[in-house]
């Protein structure tokens, strides 16, 4: 009431204002007023000044201010994180002044390095804030999922099988993980999505400084929650969500079945009988169409008794081709991918408490995650407790407690990467639609051999899918522990000092059980048991001192100096059988063979010293200087220690010039650091490897790598540049950085000369230069009570390029100086001058012996679009984000050329069975004459080749076997037969429908009760078939299909 | 509450002085206590022989006319490869560090087994390209040479020679027992007969060089003469592969197999002729066979795919069911045959050739008898299941057989052949492109070829050479063929 009075009156000056005139020149009268906020707290310090003039003031503890000033003069009211304010004073006496806040973007408090809060507008680097609200409307399994496209620069791929762990790149490279001031090592997925405040991104080599050489690469800084209000507050969130369908499935012929040249007969399953090794190059599926088959029933040929079987019949009665012969039955397709694959389901519930009090505050939660995968028999189950206490132990001295216990649990997940160990593996490429995917499922063993032989349809390569989901199996077992406690002593108003220490034990059981006859390259074929122990050590402790002092409007002054030490062990115990003597007895004691045993044990520990000092000029100037040294334990005692400094400036331009009015600040920035790096441990000297134990007699070998006793720290010297903005009260802001990354005296391998005995050695080389920017923008297209839409946008690229080879070598690997690190070289076909694929006389594809350029592997650019709707009282989210660029060679797309599954190799197969020899004549030229002459790189020195057009009809499978598997096809060369893409691609990641049932029915003691439904990988727009480039270039780019996930979700506050 | 204080500052004066304590001294901490820094050199030893007996290389069996592949083009069987790999250069690493460490103790045995290595490894190197990296290579370490320059195949084999002999003066002088040795038990004495023995099959290579003839001659007769020599099956220099875990024969369960592998017609279709029963052991009867149920020393039960047509039309001929694979026993036994690197039966035949050609007298005969003997032999035992066509009946009825018999051989050429071939068939599942070697040598046993098909002589350098040495590559490639290298190229030893 007070408040639109207020409004009204100010509203009536005004117009009163507008409508008289003034005397031009008025003599100075006292004027008085207060200054408040929006929530009509004063606000105490803020600058009056009355404008073109020196003559000023500042407000008192309770928000008044007096000053002397003439009528008319224009009046400016300037606060750090307010909005600036200019006022006609038109001689009231009691002037109330209401400032806005200022945007987001300059008021928002940021977790810098070492966990010092600043506010953005003294930051002179890039940084990014993902909320709460955003990490958990897609409630991830894995929080680093929720990241994707939110953040400009930061690259996160999306694996699409159940326990594959998200890809984390920022600005190319991988980011330290900071959780409440502590580094650690994370997979994410012993950590709760639930639990987190916010996600600081300190993207740049200088805003990571203070973390040394681990934060070279930035670092993703994780607050987790505390109390934040006064008294109770608890909270319960559930959601469910499961696979509703494919956002991209693998198309693959219906049309051929197993064998090769349209023929096909079973015997054993490994070119016994007709092709019955490997390949979909069968006959066609056709109505009444009789094969012998894996699963079809044996006759006896004397007696003609039929006996029902699955399998082969090796080492059985029947395995006497004289004798004893399958029975055809009928070749018909069927649809096993989709068959084997099950819906999948993710459920979540996190339950939290928390109390704030004068003294002390105290957050508990307990959450609980499952996931049950796709593939059969896989599943995940993390849980965990986190407790976070603090106290005001005196008026001086503060204690925070932090622990947190977490558990991950796997029975059993999928193997992935190219091999038989793999269903996509299996199912997509190799196994034909004429095996009933059904019978392997009822049949996992052949009738006689129960337990020591599989039923298959194949017994070179691949294994029964279900055998190998529901028989074999690998298991994650994890334990994190983790605490810390922190001080915080305050000495004197100025000055504190902080000590921390922390722990975190990661222990892990892991264990792999292989039935007799799974095949998998590497694994006993007769069963094998095989567990690792491992344990993950990390101590951290540190001490701060921070000094604070403003010594005057114009100048304040903030110092932190600290050491810190970190300590890191590692060590695993593995042990295997040599083969299973009882199978399913999965056992170290079962075995046929001497158990094989290895340890490991690593360590390494960093010592620093750092500090950092900030200086604030004039209220709109702010500079930071970080200094670090480090002492690491895995360089040369002579050159194992390294000195970062960094400085940065921050200069909040709108404060102090007129701008547009239109324009609510402009901050400009800028920083330059240099950090260095250490390697990894024991790579100084070279050591003797365990080598084969053959009989009674161990062995050793010494390792191909040159060590290098004097080997130097890495360095990188960076700079980055930006502004931001914002306009028409935060309708739109937008905030733009340019970063420049030199890394020089990089530890590389050096490749050299094999006949040296070595294959490289260790040295200081290589100059690598990046280039990026990142551009974030906000914008309110629309902002009325009863619609509301908030959109952002950013939009990211870089490029890191190799500018100089040591020693001035002309290459390194295949790179030469220019190249973009990431440039990606292979083989291809030859081709013509003019670009036409040469062919030789037989009429099929030559390759070239010299690898070309073929792409850059990395996207070019990044970009992400989220939109918020608010329509009453119902929210709607909207991201999308996806990349521009980058290039794949697809192993799935050649594979499926080869192994005949691909939809496009059925072109020409009826009509080339039909005539009974080769019809397909490929598009290609045959060199006639002359001849071209290259140098040692490849590159041509003379070209007299003349050609013409082949006319050469080939083998359509042996076209399809060569031409897009044998070398890279690009698009553009053919668009028919390309094994090799563009990973652009546009992803509607997310799609929510929120709505708070508290406003509308009023449930007693609940404060708010949201509900949400919500889809997850709803849609995706690409250049590449079949496969999700949102996966990455993992595991041979075998992917599950990905899946679309829709769910609910429930959160309520009491 | 002052009290705590106090206790406070105590904690932080705690954490400050362990921190600053030790800020760069973090004693033994990047020293992997797991792992050792100085070896025996028995330790060594091991490794070394396993490396380089363990792994089969089947590529020599695509080149010679025993294989082919039904399922994709093979650049081996159509002479069209290219790159060869320096991979040797890394296996000699352990020997440099074995002759190291055996030099610090003088240890007789092990320097001359280094030697031994050196020259097995260093003959593999210069066959594959010609000149290569020689007495500069393996240097890396100890003098930082990291691009050392290329050696002319000749000067590589007068070193070869040279370090054989001294491994075979060394191993005469010593007695002591070593350690480590998975092949001879630690009997230097063996370790000689196998020096001495491929000495021979280093000076046979060279039959073409009539340049050096005079010297390759007496060499020969001298060592055949005067040193003692691989003179049974169990003086072969052969690994015995055990049941065991990374013991195992290499091929067991080895994929490949299951798909598109399958017999070349030439290999095939020679054993056939000749009636060699070894073959049952080597190769499946057809498909076709098996259903007509032949017994299977009907030599009728066997074929191959003819290497010269294009791949689809091997492949029809193993849908049609008329194609033998490799024996099912190369990948689902576990042990199989010893890998053998030099034997009695290439010993022998290696003498009959000398004596046929007249370097040294003898009878040349009972050689090439001996030497077929001990191979039917050494499959008898080491392949079972297969006695009552391996056993020396056998061996004797086929020693005379039509195609067999010395004795009809008049000439010296057809001679050769009859050896060739005995050289030949032992290299099945092997790993030695010995018969390859021979057949660009002798031309024998001769391989299917289409009109104007020539064998390549030669590898090309690895690409990585001309990445990290290029001068030096490209200097060897101008001193042997001009500008351009070829798998063609002109090499020494065959001129």
């Amino acid at each position: 009431m007070r408040r639109k009075f207020f409004c009204f009156t100010v509203l009536s000056l005004f117009i009163v204002f507008l409508c008289l005139e003034f005397p031009l020149q008025a003599q100075s009268q006292t004027l008085k007023g207060q200054v408040v906020d929006n929530n009509n707290t004063p606000l105490i310090g803020v600058n009056v000044v009355q404008k073109g003039t020196s003559n000023g003031s500042v407000t008192d503890l309770d928000g008044y201010f007096s000053l002397s000033v003439p009528k008319n003069a224009i009046i400016k009211f300037t606060y750090i994180s307010y909005r600036n304010q200019e006022i006609i004073w038109n001689g009231s006496s009691d002037l109330r002044v209401v400032m806005e806040e200022d945007s987001e973007l300059l008021n928002e408090l940021v977790v810098t390095a070492i966990g010092i809060k600043q506010i953005k507008r003294k930051i002179g680097y890039s940084t990014q804030q993902v909320k709460e609200n955003v990490l958990q409307q897609s409630n991830p399994i894995n929080v680093g999922s929720a990241l994707s496209g939110q953040v400009a620069g930061l690259r996160i791929t999306n694996p699409t099988g159940i326990f594959q762990q998200p890809g984390i790149l920022l600005r190319g490279n991988q980011p330290l993980i900071v959780v409440d001031g502590i580094p650690m090592e994370s997979d994410l997925f012993d950590f709760s999505a639930n639990n987190v405040e916010n996600i600081d991104v300190l993207k740049g080599t200088v805003a990571s400084a203070l973390y040394g050489a681990r934060g070279k690469n930035g670092a993703i800084i994780i607050t987790t929650k505390s109390a934040k209000k006064e008294g109770l507050d608890i909270n319960f969130t559930i959601s469910s969500m499961v696979s509703a369908g494919y956002t991209v499935f693998p198309k693959t012929q219906t049309e051929y079945g197993s064998g090769s040249q349209g023929q096909y007969e079973f015997w054993d399953g490994a070119d016994g009988g007709i092709s019955d090794g490997d390949m979909t190059w069968g006959p066609k599926f056709s109505p009444g169409l009789m094969v012998k088959q894996w699963n079809s029933p044996i006759r006896n040929k004397k007696t003609g008794e039929e006996i029902p079987w699955w399998g082969d019949v090796s080492g059985s009665v029947y395995d006497n081709r004289a004798l004893y012969e399958r029975v055809p039955t009928p070749f018909v397709q069927h649809d096993n991918l989709k068959e084997f694959l099950r819906t999948g389901v993710i459920s979540q519930g996190n339950f939290s408490i928390a109390n704030k009090g004068e003294k002390s505050q105290t957050y508990l939660s307990a959450n609980f995650a499952h996931q049950k995968g796709q593939v059969p028999n896989t599943s995940v189950t993390s849980g965990g407790l986190i407790l976070n206490y603090s106290a005001n132990l005196s008026e001086k001295l503060t204690l925070s407690i932090n622990s947190t216990y977490n558990k991950v649990y796997s029975p059993n997940y999928p193997r992935y990467g190219y091999g038989p160990k793999n269903h996509i593996y299996t199912i997509l490429l190799w196994m034909s639609d004429d095996v009933d995917i059904k019978d392997l499922k009822k049949h996992m063993y052949r009738p006689d051999m129960e337990g020591y032989r599989q039923a298959n349809y194949n017994y070179a390569w691949y294994n029964n899918p279900y055998f190998m989901a529901n028989e074999a199996s690998q298991n994650h077992n994890r334990d994190v522990l983790s605490g810390q406690v922190k001080l915080v002593y305050s000495i004197l108003p100025h000055l504190k000092i902080q000590g921390r220490t922390s722990a975190r034990v990661d222990t892990r059981f892991e264990d792999m059980k292989v039935p007799k006859t799974y095949m998998n390259y590497g694994d006993s074929r007769v069963g094998d048991y095989k567990n690792w122990n491992t344990r993950n050590t990390d101590f951290n402790s540190d001490l701060l001192i921070s000094y604070e002092k403003k010594f005057s409007d114009v100048i304040g002054i903030e110092i932190n100096a600290g050491a810190s030490s970190f300590y890191k062990k590692y060590d695993q115990q593995y042990q295997s059988t040599d083969g299973l003597i009882v199978p399913k007895v999965y056992s170290l004691s079962n075995t046929v063979g001497p158990v094989i045993a290895s340890n490991y044990l690593s360590e390494r520990a960093i010592n620093s010293v750092y500090g950092s000092v900030n200086i604030d000029l004039f209220k709109s100037t702010y500079l930071t200087f970080t200094g670090r040294k480090d002492w690491s334990s895995t360089l040369p005692v002579e050159n194992n220690s390294y000195f970062y400094p960094s400085v940065s400036i921050s200069n909040v331009l709108s404060d102090y010039i007129n701008l547009p009015k239109i324009t609510d600040f402009l901050k400009i920035y800028g920083s330059w650091a240099v950090v260095s790096n250490d390697l990894s441990p024991y790579r100084l000297n070279a050591v003797y490897n365990k080598g084969t134990m053959f009989g009674n007699y161990q062995s050793v070998s010494y390792p191909g790598d040159l060590a290098n006793p004097l080997i130097e720290p890495e360095k990188t010297t960076s700079y980055e540049a930006g502004f931001s903005t914002s306009f028409a009260k935060n309708a739109l802001s937008l905030e733009v950085t340019y970063f420049h990354n030199k890394d020089e005296n990089q530890i590389i391998n050096l490749p050299i000369s094999e006949s040296s005995g070595f294959k490289s050695r260790l040295v200081n080389g290589n100059v690598y230069k990046t280039n990026g920017f990142e551009v974030m923008a906000k914008v309110k297209p629309f902002y009325r009570s009863k619609f509301k839409w908030d959109m952002s946008v950013n939009f990211s690229g870089q490029t890191k390029r190799l500018s100089k080879i040591y020693n001035d070598n002309d290459k390194y690997g295949d790179l030469k100086v220019g190249d973009r690190a990431d440039a990606m070289y292979a083989t291809v076909w030859q081709k013509s001058s003019d670009g036409k694929l040469i062919l030789g006389k037989n009429g099929m594809p030559i390759r070239d012996s010299y690898k070309q350029f073929v792409g850059n592997q990395l996207p070019d650019y990044l970009y992400g679009w989220h939109n918020t709707f608010e329509i009453g009282r119902f929210k709607i989210n909207m991201d999308l984000d996806g990349a521009i660029g980058g290039t794949l060679i697809s192993t799935t797309n050649q594979k499926m050329w080869w192994a005949g599954k691909h939809p496009k190799s059925t072109t020409w197969r009826d009509a080339e069975y039909a005539a009974g020899k080769p019809v397909y004549v490929p598009d290609g030229v045959v060199v006639t004459g002359g001849e071209l002459k290259r140098d040692v790189y490849g590159n041509t020195i003379s070209d007299t080749r003349v050609y013409e057009k082949s006319t050469t009809a080939v083998s359509w499978q042996s076209w399809s076997q060569n031409y897009p598997y044998r070398a890279v096809v690009l698009p553009e060369e053919s668009e028919e037969f390309a094994n090799t893409f563009s990973t652009s691609f546009l992803k509607l990641r997310r799609l929510a429908l929120s709505y708070d049932i508290a406003e509308l029915v009023d449930i007693p003691g609940v404060s708010k009760f949201d509900v949400t439904i919500f889809g997850n990988n709803l849609f995706v727009l690409k250049k590449m078939p079949y496969l999700d480039p949102d996966f990455g270039s993992k595991d041979n780019d075998l992917q599950d299909p990905s899946a679309r996930y829709i769910g609910i979700s429930a959160s309520v506050s009491f | 509450m002052k009290a705590i204080n106090k206790y406070i500052i105590s904690l932080f004066l705690v954490i400050s002085i362990t921190l600053f304590a030790s800020c760069s001294d973090f004693g033994d901490m990047n020293t992997d206590p797991n792992k050792i820094t100085v070896a025996d050199p028995q330790l060594l030893l091991t490794n070394v022989i396993w490396s380089m007996f363990n792994g089969i290389d089947q590529n020599p069996l695509y080149a010679t006319r025993v294989l082919v592949q039904s399922d994709g083009e093979n650049s081996l069987v159509n002479y069209k490869w290219d790159r060869g790999s320096f991979d040797a250069y890394n296996k000699l690493r352990d020997v440099v560090k074995m002759k190291g460490e055996a030099e610090k103790n003088n240890s007789k045995g092990y320097i001359a087994l280094a030697h031994l290595f050196r020259a097995i490894y260093f003959y593999d190197l210069t066959m594959t390209f010609g000149d290569v990296p020689y007495s500069q290579a393996l240097k890396g370490e100890s003098e930082n040479i990291y691009t050392p320059s290329y050696d002319s195949q000749e000067q590589i084999f007068k070193g070869i020679l040279s370090e054989l002999k001294i491994a075979n003066d060394l191993l005469q002088s010593t007695n002591d027992f070593i350690k480590g040795d998975i092949i001879y038990n630690g009997n230097p004495k063996q370790w000689q007969k196998a020096v001495n023995s491929f000495r021979l099959k280093v000076l046979m290579t060279l039959s073409n060089r009539s340049i050096t003839m005079h010297e390759i001659k007496s060499e020969f007769a001298s060592i055949v003469n005067t040193l003692p020599l691989i003179s049974s099956n169990q003086d072969n220099m052969q690994i015995i592969y055990l049941d065991r875990q990374g013991n195992r024969y290499p091929l067991f369960n080895d994929s490949g197999f299951g798909s598109g592998k399958y017999m070349d017609s030439t290999f095939v279709a020679l054993m056939a002729i000749i009636k060699d029963p070894r073959l049952i052991t080597f190769v499946t009867q057809t498909k076709n066979a098996l259903d007509k149920g032949l017994a299977p020393d009907n030599f009728s039960s066997y074929d191959g795919g003819d290497p010269l047509k294009p791949y689809a039309t091997v492949n029809d001929k193993a849908v049609a069911g008329e194609i033998s694979k490799p024996h099912s026993r190369f990948y689902a036994s576990a042990v199989n045959e010893p890998r053998v690197l030099i034997s009695y039966t290439e010993t022998e035949l290696i003498i009959a050739e000398a004596i046929v050609r007249g370097w040294l007298s003898g009878n040349a005969n009972q050689r090439y008898d001996n030497a077929i003997k001990a191979s039917f032999e050494f499959y008898n035992k080491y392949v079972p299941g297969y006695e009552r066509y391996l056993n020396d009946n056998e061996a004797d009825k086929y020693i005379k057989s039509d195609f067999v018999n010395f004795e009809k051989a008049l000439s010296t050429d057809k001679k050769i052949e009859l050896i060739m071939i005995q050289q030949y068939i032992p290299t099945i599942f092997q790993g030695s492109w010995s018969a390859y070697y021979n057949y660009l040598r002798t031309g024998y046993p001769s391989f299917r070829l289409a009109p104007n098909m020539t064998v390549p002589t030669r590898w090309l350098y690895p690409q990585s050479e001309y990445n990290t040495n290029k001068e030096n590559v490209t200097q060897a490639i101008t001193h042997q063929f001009g500008n351009d290298e070829s798998i063609r190229g002109n090499v020494w030893w065959l001129n």
